[in-house]
């Protein structure tokens, strides 16, 4: 492109006219241009600040916009964003843990019995009750995962149909 | 049925049409059409949120969404209007309130960036015509935050968009005449604060801002 009369292409800007065809591409000459972008500066160097080039966007930017914009209308429809779907998920299986772990405790005391008063019940006569097997714990669909030794396994259910 | 057999197209079988023909397939509900819309026009919308926001990650968000409100409030597209006026409107009605939420938090630093923004002037002072494109750029950014949200949505749509007053006026829910006086606004402060950079134009514009 040939350096342009600036005042005669700018002339739109006084009013209220839209830019005439081929404003972008003088913008971006007035960019490149070191005479043009001299000649501007002199007159009026508001029009150089309009002049900076356009961001770059790749395609790979583009599909990464599109995937997004995607997940996020998903997210929506389902009714909320994903982020709360997996933390409402993983409080569910907080409190099945929770749970988990205190039914036997629960059950040792119920066995017990009165101690006598005074002195503290004799825990370790006590005979623990049996854990149900990891098995029969799992409802259909759900996933569960085990932690931790012999001693005290942690056991992690988590059910997302569940999720209310 | 003309809906069925709209909602039967594929993306591929979108890309021939037009930016209405789209936008007339989203109102219905078209998931398909709305994928090539988002894929053609997340260039201009990301480049116009990087001009008014000077800031590339927040300029993504705002242009994400743009398109999750686009479908959201798909029904409300009126087809009178271009379909760029509709886009441009909510991205640049986002990009706005990121603008204020941003000079809001802001604000507490203004001192300590203005001194630095005074030291780097008085480094890197160089006639402005000789300056690079990058440099224009980063002028703009700093100088931008002299403009209100709105004088800043004017300037880019009017004076790099090329948009016609009206058409500004329809994307910013305002008069024309207010987008005259945005315009006029924001060329007087762009004018003062590059006059106050670069004095060796302080003669020349000041005649052009006194006539």
């Amino acid at each position: 492109m040939s350096c342009p009369d600036w005042r005669r292409l700018a002339a739109w800007r006084d009013d209220d006219r839209p830019a005439p065809a081929g404003w972008s591409g003088a913008l971006e000459h007035l960019a490149r241009c070191r005479d043009c972008r001299l000649q501007v500066a002199a007159w009026d160097p508001t029009l150089l600040l309009a002049a900076t080039p356009p961001a770059e966007v790749s395609d790979a930017e583009v599909a990464d916009v599109v995937t997004a914009v995607r997940a996020l209308r998903r997210a929506e429809a389902l009714g909320r964003p994903p982020a709360r779907r997996t933390a409402r998920a993983a409080l569910i299986a907080a409190a099945v843990v929770a749970g988990l772990l205190a039914a036997p405790a629960a059950l040792r005391w119920s066995e017990r019995g009165e101690a006598p008063a005074g002195r503290p019940p004799a825990v370790a006569t006590v005979e623990p009750a049996a854990s149900p097997p990891v098995e029969e714990l799992q409802p259909a669909g759900a996933r569960v995962y085990q932690f931790g030794g012999d001693e005290l396994p942690v056991v992690l259910i988590v059910d997302e149909t569940l999720d209310f | 049925m003309p809906h069925l057999a709209y909602s039967r197209r594929t993306a591929a079988s979108w890309d021939e049409a037009t930016d209405r023909e789209l936008l007339l397939a989203v109102r219905r509900g078209d998931e398909a059409a709305f994928d090539v819309l988002v894929r053609r026009k997340t260039r201009p919308l990301l480049q116009l949120a990087c001009r008014m926001l000077g800031d590339r990650e927040e300029a993504r968000d705002v242009v994400q969404v743009t398109f999750l409100r686009a479908w959201n409030h798909r029904a409300s597209f009126n087809p009178r209007w271009s379909p760029n006026t509709w886009l441009y409107r909510i991205a640049t009605n986002l990009a706005i309130d990121q603008l204020r939420a941003r000079r809001s938090r802001e604000r507490a630093a203004d001192q300590v960036r203005g001194h630095l923004v005074r030291l780097a002037d008085a480094a890197g002072r160089r006639r402005l015509g000789r300056l690079t494109a990058g440099e224009v750029q980063r002028i703009l950014e700093e100088l931008a935050g002299e403009l209100s949200e709105r004088q800043r949505a004017v300037f880019v749509l009017r004076e790099v968009e090329g948009l016609a007053s009206p058409e500004v006026a329809r994307i910013l829910g305002c008069k024309s005449s207010t987008v005259r006086n945005h315009l006029f606004a924001a060329r007087q402060v762009l004018r003062r604060e590059l006059v106050r950079r670069y004095p060796e134009y302080a003669g020349r514009l000041g005649g052009e801002e006194g006539g």
